[in-house]
């Protein structure tokens, strides 16, 4: 009986794991990414950026396709849309170590300082003091831990009284603590990952914020190419934005951002 | 005192000074003392008031902007700095010192100077000077007396400037010149006052030009008395005549006074076009810069000496631009001037020296220092620069590991560039968008299905028992009272009461669970009857009861209880059992 359980659950975990991760058999595809990087290699830097981007256009959702995107933009000099696909390889991938590396270094090279403004909430802070799991790892992870707690509560009913009884007990317990702990974090992991989708990053070299949807609005103030900023409103042409550091808010062209959720601005 | 307490006490002290003195610390050098003050706040018209702004606890400090003050002219100003290393904190402290001349008797207030530190003003407090009327220099408000006439005259003195319509901050020379006929007039014992130069920054020419010249018939002995002037505003300005007293012979009774007349210079202003790193630097000007070594240690100090040279007022000469260099510490360690005059022009040189400190090992550079100045001569702004110094620094050696240091032939690693991670190759498959796990109703139905087999686990428990009860139903009555009967019956034989009790309760258990006794164990009873909702206590005493009948038959010496309660104690549990089974 607990050999079943047990069995149940590791299939459980692994079939949503593994749905976490399915992917499409493309070898053609594979062949092209492993091209695009023979041209990175090669110095030929455009060209690369528009295989990957291609790549990406056929569906693809890929931590390494964006991360060798921004690599390619980086290497023109495109600090923008550098960090923007940076951002959504991070999104994808948040533990990659080379990914992590590069961003903090490529910001560094903006033209505006933008500092955080701190705390995001407990949750959020809760989140981020923890190793960086994706949403679905952590959802994975509480289905785990609840399968752990209800069994250890059917052996704890259902089985022999003295030490293996106290064993159950013990597992539901501690279990019961672990999901806890799993389920706050993973709502300040969703508000984490709403902030990344909300996130707009400025490409275009210099841009000019109004105080409202037109050029006739007065300019309130200069934003550079690669400021990460959050996506307040898209009304026709123009995207409301704001920055934290200092808080400042106003209305840019849409077309000179573009926001870490792919589908965003329409 | 105790050993204990004197310790604790040493403890507490020790803990509440590692507290404190960091804040100490912190306040002592973040908070910039700004004070000013006059040598002496009660002068006549003839003298000078020196004002000084000190700053105390700031590394880099601004030039304190004098405001207007009404009735004073400004003379001049010099700066002079102290720093000093004091428990790892560098303190600094300026002074500005500026030379002003009241022009004119009353109440001079010196309104509050700011100080910007760190984008926060400070102000001074307000100061008062009495000023009353001197004897000797007359100020631009009193009435000049008329130049004396030239042609004939055995003495004259005229006054006249190089260039009347000079850039703001542009050099000029004010020239008086004293005639003294070589026939009539014998050298003797003159005194020269020079007017008030309200609206200028001035400098005497101490070396006098002597040379003889002819005027309407009379030859004359001339002498020239030079001013450098440097205007400090716009507009026209009209400098009030000198005046010399001269006595024509050394034994003459006395000594009359003569005066000059009148100049105007209109300043004009500097364009527009001015470069942003342009400060105020008016004149021709050249900027070296020099280190005094060129291989330091992490951490170690290098003095940058700097020096900018040339024609113009280097007294009031605004600071370089100093560039940011993030591998560096700088602290402005001082600044001096040294002007001489020559050929009537005020040159010299002014010196910056700062202390820089590498804060990391590798082949660094201090950067080019640009100045810029408007060159009134070409009419235009100019930039001059220094070059670029490599400096190499080498690791810290008490930072390095002294396992490391030790070995001569390894030296530490450091990365002297930074770039991005190179690309990622192709992985074994490229992920496509999946829904978020948390959308899918199979992982939901994943939360539901240990929930579901928890319910099972119960239905199938309360099924078990069920069992057991509905098994024992039929058989409960039935063995209770056949072990009832057993008892009387053991009673009347005379049977051992403890063999009979054990046999009479292992065969009842038995018939009740449906198995056979000699397989029931203590421990299977227990087990059965805990299953079977039977209390703890009941439990725990037929635990000893059988436990008591074991002694009884196996060790008939050791009695634990009266014999006769034995059975007893068995027909009261079987009456128990009984109904606890059926309830």
């Amino acid at each position: 009986m607990k050999a079943a359980v047990a069995l149940l659950l590791v299939m459980l975990f692994v079939a949503f794991v593994d749905a976490t991760t399915a992917a499409a058999d493309a070898p053609g595809d594979l062949d092209a990414f492993a091209a695009a990087n023979g041209l990175y290699d090669d110095g030929a830097y455009a060209e690369a950026a528009r295989s990957y981007e291609r790549l990406s256009a056929l569906g693809y959702e890929d931590a390494s396709i964006y991360y060798n995107l921004g690599n390619t933009y980086h290497k023109q000099g495109d600090i923008g849309r550098a960090i923007l696909n940076y951002l959504r390889a991070k999104r994808l991938s948040p533990r990659d170590e080379d990914l992590t590396a590069n961003l903090d270094l490529v910001r560094t090279q903006t033209v505006d300082l933008m500092e955080s403004t701190g705390s995001r909430g407990a949750l959020a802070d809760l989140a981020g003091a923890l190793p960086e799991l994706s949403a679905n790892e952590l959802a994975a992870t509480a289905l785990a831990l609840w399968a752990a707690v209800m069994g250890g509560v059917a052996a704890a009913t259902i089985g022999p009284v003295g030490r293996s009884r106290r064993i159950a007990v013990s597992v539901a317990v501690g279990a019961s603590v672990l999901l806890a702990f799993t389920a706050l974090t993973m709502a300040g992991r969703s508000r984490i990952d709403a902030e990344l989708d909300s996130t707009a990053v400025i490409l275009d070299e210099s841009v000019q914020v109004h105080s409202g949807p037109g050029v006739q609005y007065a300019t309130e103030f200069e934003i550079h190419a690669g400021a990460e900023t959050e996506l307040l409103e898209v009304r026709d042409a123009w995207a409301r934005i704001s920055i934290a550091a200092p808080e400042l808010q106003g209305w840019v062209p849409n077309t000179t951002l573009e926001t870490v959720l792919l589908s965003a601005i329409p | 005192m105790g050993v204990n307490s004197l310790v604790r006490a040493i403890v507490v002290m020790i803990v509440v000074f590692l507290v404190v003195s960091p804040f100490a610390r912190e306040a002592s050098a973040q908070t910039p003392i700004v004070a000013a003050s006059v040598d002496d706040d009660a002068v006549t018209t003839d003298d000078v008031v020196t004002l000084t702004i000190s700053v105390a606890g700031e590394t880099n400090i601004p030039v304190p902007t004098l405001p207007i003050i009404d009735g004073v002219q400004l003379l001049g100003r010099t700066t002079a700095s102290t720093q000093t290393l004091r428990n790892g904190q560098l303190s600094a402290e300026f002074s500005f010192s500026f030379r002003l001349r009241p022009l004119r008797p009353g109440t001079v207030t010196i309104p509050p100077v700011q100080v910007l530190l760190g984008g926060t003003p400070y102000e001074t407090d307000p100061i008062e000077v009495t000023v009353t009327q001197g004897t000797g220099l007359r100020g631009p408000g009193t009435s000049p007396q008329q130049p004396s006439s030239l042609a004939g005259q055995e003495f004259f003195i005229e006054a006249e400037v190089d260039n009347d319509n000079p850039y703001l901050g542009e050099q000029v020379a004010y020239i008086v010149k004293s005639y003294a006929s070589t026939a009539s007039f014998a050298l003797g014992r003159r005194t020269y006052s020079p007017p008030v130069f309200w609206g200028f920054w001035n400098a005497q020419d101490a070396r006098r030009r002597e040379y003889s010249e002819s005027r309407e018939g009379l030859r004359y002995r001339v002498t020239e008395f030079r001013t450098i002037l440097f205007p400090t505003v716009l507009g026209s300005i009209t400098i009030q005549p000198a005046e010399m007293n001269a006595a024509n012979t050394f034994f003459s009774g006395g000594r009359p006074q003569y005066n000059s007349g009148s100049v105007t210079v209109e300043v004009q202003p500097l364009p527009t076009d001015a470069p942003p790193s342009f400060a105020g630097g008016v004149g021709d000007f050249a900027i070296e810069a020099s280190v005094d070594v060129s291989a330091v240690n992490v951490g170690e100090p290098v003095t940058l000496t700097v020096q900018v040279s040339g024609t113009g007022n280097l007294d009031l000469l605004p600071d370089p631009v100093w560039p940011e260099m993030d591998d560096w510490r700088a602290f402005e360690n001082s600044s001096d001037s040294a002007t001489y005059v020559e050929s009537g022009q005020l040159k010299g040189v002014r010196t910056y020296e700062r202390i820089l400190v590498p804060k990391v090992a590798g082949s660094l550079s201090i950067s080019a220092i640009d100045y810029a100045f408007f060159d009134p001569r070409a009419k235009m702004y100019r930039t001059v620069s220094t070059q670029s110094i490599p400096i190499f620094v080498s690791p810290d050696p008490a930072s390095l590991d002294a396992g490391a240091a030790s070995q001569s032939v390894q030296s530490q690693v450091f990365r002297t560039a930074a770039d991005i991670r190179h690309v990622k190759v192709a992985p074994d498959r490229l992920a496509t968008p999946e829904p978020p796990l948390t959308s899918r109703h199979l992982y939901w139905a994943g939360w539901a299905a240990p929930a579901l087999g928890m319910i099972a686990a119960l239905a199938w428990r309360h099924r078990r028992r069920l069992h057991i009860r509905q098994t024992a139903d039929g058989d409960v009555a039935s063995a209770s009272e056949s072990a009832l009967n057993e008892v009387l019956m053991s009673r009347e034989r005379g049977e051992d009461p403890h063999q009979a009790s054990g046999r009479i309760l292992t065969e009842y258990l038995g018939a009740v669970f449906g198995r056979s006794p000699a397989g029931l164990t203590r421990q299977a009873v227990a087990a059965s009857l805990t299953q079977a909702d039977v209390s703890v206590p009941l439990i725990s005493d037929l635990d000893a009861l059988l436990e008591q009948s074991e002694a009884g038959r196996y060790a008939p010496g050791i009695t634990v209880d009266p014999a006769g309660n034995v059975l007893d104690d068995a027909e009261r549990l079987i009456h128990e059992l009984d109904w606890e089974l059926n309830r």
